[in-house]
């Protein structure tokens, strides 16, 4: 019966509310454009719309929205909807600048796997999960020209050489991969010098790429190499170059972050442990920046909105100044506020740190910037990366805890996050910001962020459907 | 070269098309239907080039609530999309390298900069300056003997969609703007003098070829494209 009445209040609010600022009298072509607007950020066509519009007007407006979302029956989205709406929704997440205008990253493009093969999303806070390339697709555009017209790609089944050419020495698996590829470097495309990679493809899955004009290049590629994603983002800058369908899940596939990112497996912890994380967050300072992020962007909470000054302050370490300008009380009255909470999860991140491009996590060593500055020598000493969360009561019990209160390291205090009823609002907030273009500031648009929020948690965190709801509902009617 | 010095110059046709869409976007989409009236401001939008950033529009929280922005790469893929040219060609990817930070990177239309539009109209010069010389519809015309109301026409069913009883107000005014600039003619000043002409050519195929990629451009910058 609950449940019963759940879905009704968020069909209500989708009927009744979630389109009050978009046209009360749109008909179905203009609901079918909205639609695919929001959905991709780019305008369909005149059959799109069609096409579409049939099916809002036969009732199948969820149909239609997973049509646009995945490309297929007739629309044509080019995938839009993972490398514009689903990496603009995630890119904030990964720099300092919280800006959109940011390269693909280990962790955009982890999200947008996740979106696309909708996996429980809240999850994506501690799995053990890295989307990279692999079978990377030259469709088009002057490679092929130059392939078609010169030099064909050869496929080889020798695994100890390449045509002549000598074998790639950073190959770290030959016993794995199915075969070699010849092929021109696209970053130079009339050299008569051909490229020689291992390809995890199958021949025959090589020949139906050329037969679908699409050119695979193997994951070794030296600009591509899944190897070298620990020290550089430059596998992912170059898939945004190529334009690469994120889309395609030949293309961009899930692996393990062990080894390639993180020697030690209790090092991991989904997004948070990624190198953009990392690079966002483990650089320099306390420590710190990794909560302040995780409240901005998983829970939409600015500092300053979970200041609570009656938190208990036997976390707060010794950095932090007791008497700012000589006086307590705006220790009291102000700092203690944000610290005492902050700083009783913060011991999560105490083994992490981000030196020389990488992150670094040593399991028992507290990074010494965790100690630093004693100012206040009564203060709390970090000596090992345990946790407790001290909000469960006062302003910020509001935030829906998950049940664990305390344990050691950042996997354990995900898993909490990742059962938090505020993360799951705020994902319904950002994908409402990411795809009606506007804040959730009036009251209708917040109980439709409310009820978005709940169907979520019923549809097992399903961010794809989260995506195609509020499209739906901010589509007009 | 001709054909980028030229580019800026678009600007002042193209606003006029932008408040046109600002204005309709403000009647169809507004939460009480209240403000239709309040449009009257947007030609001001469209004055000194100032690309909407303030007197184009009738209040700020009408424009974040009825207007949303295409962000840097919502525009570069609808342009990709709609022209057929992919986003990795070589002369596309330089121009959106150099102007992708003058793109907006917000929906909000109340930061919506003169530099924002400039950039909107630099890469979908790009875009149509591959577009005119490629596409093989546009590849096969002939520049030497086509009229201006023909290509007119031609760009509009491409990028806008024929004319029916739905869109034929838009449509009327669209083919009014291109048709200027595919009659070469740069409008008048603020005194109400002829500017004179927008490519300094008489006639021939390099005249109408400038004159068709300016075209296009004007259709591709205008808020039909730029806005959600």
């Amino acid at each position: 019966m609950y449940m019963y009445n759940r879905k009704h209040l968020f069909l209500f609010y989708i009927t009744a509310l979630g389109c009050t600022f978009s046209n009360a009298h749109a008909d179905s072509q203009d609901q079918a454009r909205k639609l695919y607007s929001s959905l991709t950020g780019v305008n369909p066509t005149a059959n799109e719309v069609n096409i579409i519009a049939s099916k809002i007007a036969s009732g199948r407006a969820m149909e239609a929205a997973r049509d646009i979302v995945d490309s297929q029956n007739g629309i044509d989205s080019k995938g839009s909807f993972y490398s514009v709406t689903v990496k603009n929704f995630a890119t904030p997440w990964t720099n300092v600048d919280y800006t959109k205008m940011y390269p693909l990253t280990d962790l955009t493009a982890t999200v947008v796997g996740w979106v696309r093969d909708e996996k429980q999303f809240n999850k994506i806070l501690y799995g053990d999960s890295v989307y990279i390339a692999s079978g990377i697709t030259m469709a088009g555009n002057v490679v092929t020209t130059s392939l078609t017209n010169s030099l064909p790609l050869l496929y080889s089944t020798n695994k100890t050489s390449c045509e002549g050419v000598p074998v790639c020495t950073f190959c770290k698996s030959p016993s794995t991969v199915n075969g070699r590829l010849l092929f021109i470097d696209p970053a130079n495309p009339n050299s008569t010098q051909k490229l020689c990679r291992f390809t995890s493809m199958t021949e025959s899955d090589f020949k139906a790429g050329v037969g679908s004009n699409n050119y695979y290049i193997p994951v070794t590629d030296s600009r591509l190499s899944t190897n070298l994603i620990k020290h550089t983002n430059a596998m992912y800058e170059e898939m945004e170059t190529q334009n690469l369908d994120l889309s395609n899940p030949r293309i961009l596939v899930e692996k393990s972050q062990a080894v390639r990112l993180h020697q030690d497996e209790k090092a991991i912890s989904g997004i948070m442990t990624l190198r953009a994380w990392g690079n966002a967050n483990y650089t320099a300072g306390t420590n710190r920046r990794s909560f302040q992020s995780t409240m901005k962007h998983l829970f939409c909470k600015e500092m300053m909105e979970i200041n609570d000054t009656n938190t208990p302050d036997l976390r707060v370490r010794r950095d932090v100044d007791r008497s700012p300008g000589g006086t307590s009380g705006t220790f009291k009255a102000l700092c203690v506020g944000c610290h005492a909470v902050m700083d009783a999860h913060a011991g999560a991140y105490a083994y992490y740190s981000f030196p020389a491009g990488a992150i670094q996590y040593q399991q028992g060593v507290v990074v010494s910037k965790m100690n630093h500055n004693a100012l206040w020598t009564k203060g709390f000493i970090t000596q090992d990366d345990s946790w407790i969360n001290l909000s469960n009561f006062g302003q910020n019990a509001s935030f829906g805890w998950g049940p664990q209160t305390e344990g050691n390291g950042l996997n354990s205090l995900a898993q909490m996050y990742s059962e938090t009823k505020e993360f799951h609002k705020c994902m319904a907030k950002t994908v409402f910001k990411t795809v009606c273009h506007r804040e959730a500031h009036s009251e209708s648009d917040k109980n439709l962020v409310k009820s978005l929020a709940l169907n979520y948690e019923e549809d097992n965190f399903n961010m794809k459907k989260l995506f195609m709801n509020t499209s739906i509902a901010c589509m007009g009617k | 070269m001709t054909f980028k010095l030229k580019i800026n110059l678009l600007a002042l046709l193209i606003l006029t098309s932008c408040v046109e869409k600002q204005q309709q976007t403000q009647l169809d989409f507004s939460p009480t239907g209240a403000n239709s009236g309040s449009t009257g401001s947007g030609g001001s939008g469209g004055s000194g080039g100032s690309g909407g950033s303030g007197g184009g529009f009738s209040g700020s929280a009408e424009m974040e609530t009825n207007i949303a922005l295409k962000t840097f790469n919502q525009y570069n893929m609808s342009l990709s999309k709609i022209t057929g040219i992919d986003q990795t060609n070589a002369a596309i990817a330089t121009e959106y390298g150099l102007i992708k930070n003058s793109l907006p990177g917000e929906h909000a239309a109340a930061n919506f900069t003169p530099f924002n539009q400039i950039a909107m109209i630099r890469l979908s010069g790009a875009y149509c300056d591959v577009f005119i010389s490629n596409d093989a519809e546009f590849k096969a015309v002939n520049y030497t003997t086509i009229d201006a109301q023909t290509m007119t026409t031609k760009l509009l069913a491409r990028f806008f969609g024929s004319k029916s009883a739905d869109n034929a107000a838009l449509y009327d005014k669209y083919n009014a703007e291109i048709l200027k600039i595919m009659n070469n003619d740069a409008g008048v000043d603020e005194n109400g003098a002829a500017i004179g002409k927008l490519v300094p050519v008489t006639t021939g195929a390099a005249l109408n070829i400038n004159l068709s990629k300016l075209a296009c451009s004007a259709i591709l910058s205008s808020a039909e494209f730029t806005t959600l």
